[in-house]
């Protein structure tokens, strides 16, 4: 038996990330409200990207064309290559303007609590990137820009242990006090591990 | 039920994010014992809970508890005592997630085992200081889950027969039923499980959940009584913990 249209509908919107049963009803409505046009369009969009988006073979970064435009650029610096969790963080370290290098985007992050391993990221398709060094990029340094939080931090820690015997540089991005923070108010783990890894000025 | 208002040191034993805004996580606290509590805007505001809602470190919560059967609220949340040294190392990290996951299991929800809680401090101390060869890091391992697992009263029997008593010696064959601990052959029931067990690994468990060092051991004392133990869990909660394959990654 086929379901009312509209509880269809608000049942597929109630599914997305931070949308609850309320908002659904209202957004609903809203595209029922709307145009036909604007429902086609949208419908159109949402099988679009799902059509036409693949994973890098190189990266796993989200692209329509593969290699992606930074894999396939002349102009990008192939000694580097920053490895992030999801495709937005690649995004953000893009819009800073300070990283011309290559990426990697692992899917996620490793989680001992959460039974998430190794093999359930995209850490083997980095071993092979790099273990590739005739077809390959000639890697000498990877940045882990994953989320300094406790998974974070352990898969850098793996990455590191992983790439060590391969002879390549591991860095991990800095992390501690913000900028505009306030060392009375900043977390004892924060301020002591800006502590721990200060610079010579 | 009326408001109580809590505010004591706790472990975050795991976090779920929830929406866009918030954070779901389940404490183990002194004198509450577990507890889930929603951390409201933990993810939109960084600076609210500011790297307290993270597991391996010791935080002082407060949060409002009105009905033991909903979420508890929390308000606050900071840092007392973190463990650089675990968060330095891979295998440390591991060792910690690893107990933190036992602990997540022998805790009740709204049952005070300050003893627990204690140990699980105590162990992630060790661990940050002491502990630079993989021997101690896998003694203070294996102490730290036979005394969990002793303090929840699921101990097997180590040093004598579960049946029996008889002390465990060389005079005749063992076995580990995971359940009961170690079984000597005149004890033994046919057909039951349980693989055979050397008495120096019985032995060297049994010391172990006494004190975290002692005596060196053979390697494959070692090797045996870590799958022994393994064994102790897996029966003990009817499946591995999710981290044991780290430990796995950790203690080859
Ligand atoms: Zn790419
Ligand atoms: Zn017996």
């Amino acid at each position: 038996m086929a379901r009312d249209p509209i509880a269809e509908l608000v049942n597929q919107l109630a599914k997305l990330p931070g949308i609850g049963e309320k908002t659904a009803t209202r957004l609903a409505f809203h595209i029922l409200g709307a145009p036909a046009s604007y429902a086609r369009d949208l419908a159109a969009a949402i099988i679009q990207v799902k059509e036409r988006i693949v994973l890098c073979s190189r990266c796993c970064n989200l692209t329509e064309a593969d290699p992606c435009i930074y894999c396939g650029s002349t102009r990008r610096d192939r000694s580097k290559i920053c490895v992030v969790e999801r495709p937005t963080d690649l995004r953000a370290v893009e819009a800073t303007g300070e990283f011309r290098g290559l990426y990697h985007v692992l899917h996620g992050v490793l989680s001992p609590l959460e039974g998430i391993g190794p093999d359930d990221i995209k850490l083997r398709e980095l071993i092979t990137r790099l273990q590739d060094r005739d077809d390959g990029d000639p890697v000498d340094e990877v940045i882990v820009a994953t989320n300094p939080s406790t998974d974070g931090e352990t898969t850098a820690l793996y990455v590191s242990r992983l790439l060590g015997p391969l002879g390549i540089t591991v860095s991990r991005i800095a992390s501690g006090i913000p900028m505009g923070g306030d060392l009375e108010y900043t977390d004892k783990a924060t301020l002591g591990r800006a502590l721990a890894h200060r610079r010579t000025i | 039920m009326p408001r109580l208002d809590v505010c004591a040191p706790a472990i975050v034993l795991r976090t779920v994010d929830y929406g866009d805004r918030d954070r779901i996580v389940t404490l183990l606290v002194a004198g509450h014992g577990r507890r889930g509590a929603m951390a409201k805007s933990a993810r939109a505001s960084k600076k609210r809970f500011a790297g307290a809602l993270e597991p391996l470190r010791v935080i002082e919560a407060s949060y409002i508890d009105r009905d033991p059967s909903r979420l508890a609220t929390l308000t606050s949340a900071e840092v007392i005592e973190h463990f650089a040294g675990v968060e330095s190392s891979f295998d440390k990290t591991s060792l910690a997630s690893y107990a933190t996951e036992l602990t997540r299991e022998l805790a009740r929800d709204g049952v005070p085992d300050d003893d627990l809680l204690n140990l699980l401090v105590g162990h992630f101390r060790a661990l940050s200081t002491g502990a630079e060869t993989l021997d101690t890091l896998e003694d203070l391992h294996t102490t730290f889950v036979l005394r969990a697992i002793d303090g929840a009263g699921f101990l097997p029997a180590l040093a004598v027969c579960a049946r029996c008593h008889r002390d465990v010696d060389a005079s005749t064959q063992w076995r580990f039923v995971p359940e009961a601990g170690a079984v000597c052959a005149a004890c033994r029931r046919p057909g039951a499980s349980g693989a055979e067990v050397m008495p120096p690994t019985l032995r060297f468990l049994a010391d172990r959940a006494l004190r975290s060092s002692g005596a060196p051991d053979a390697p494959h004392v070692r090797v045996r009584a870590r799958s022994v133990l393994r064994d102790m869990v897996r029966g003990m909660l009817g499946r591995d913990l999710k981290s044991a394959h780290f430990l796995d990654m950790v203690l080859r």
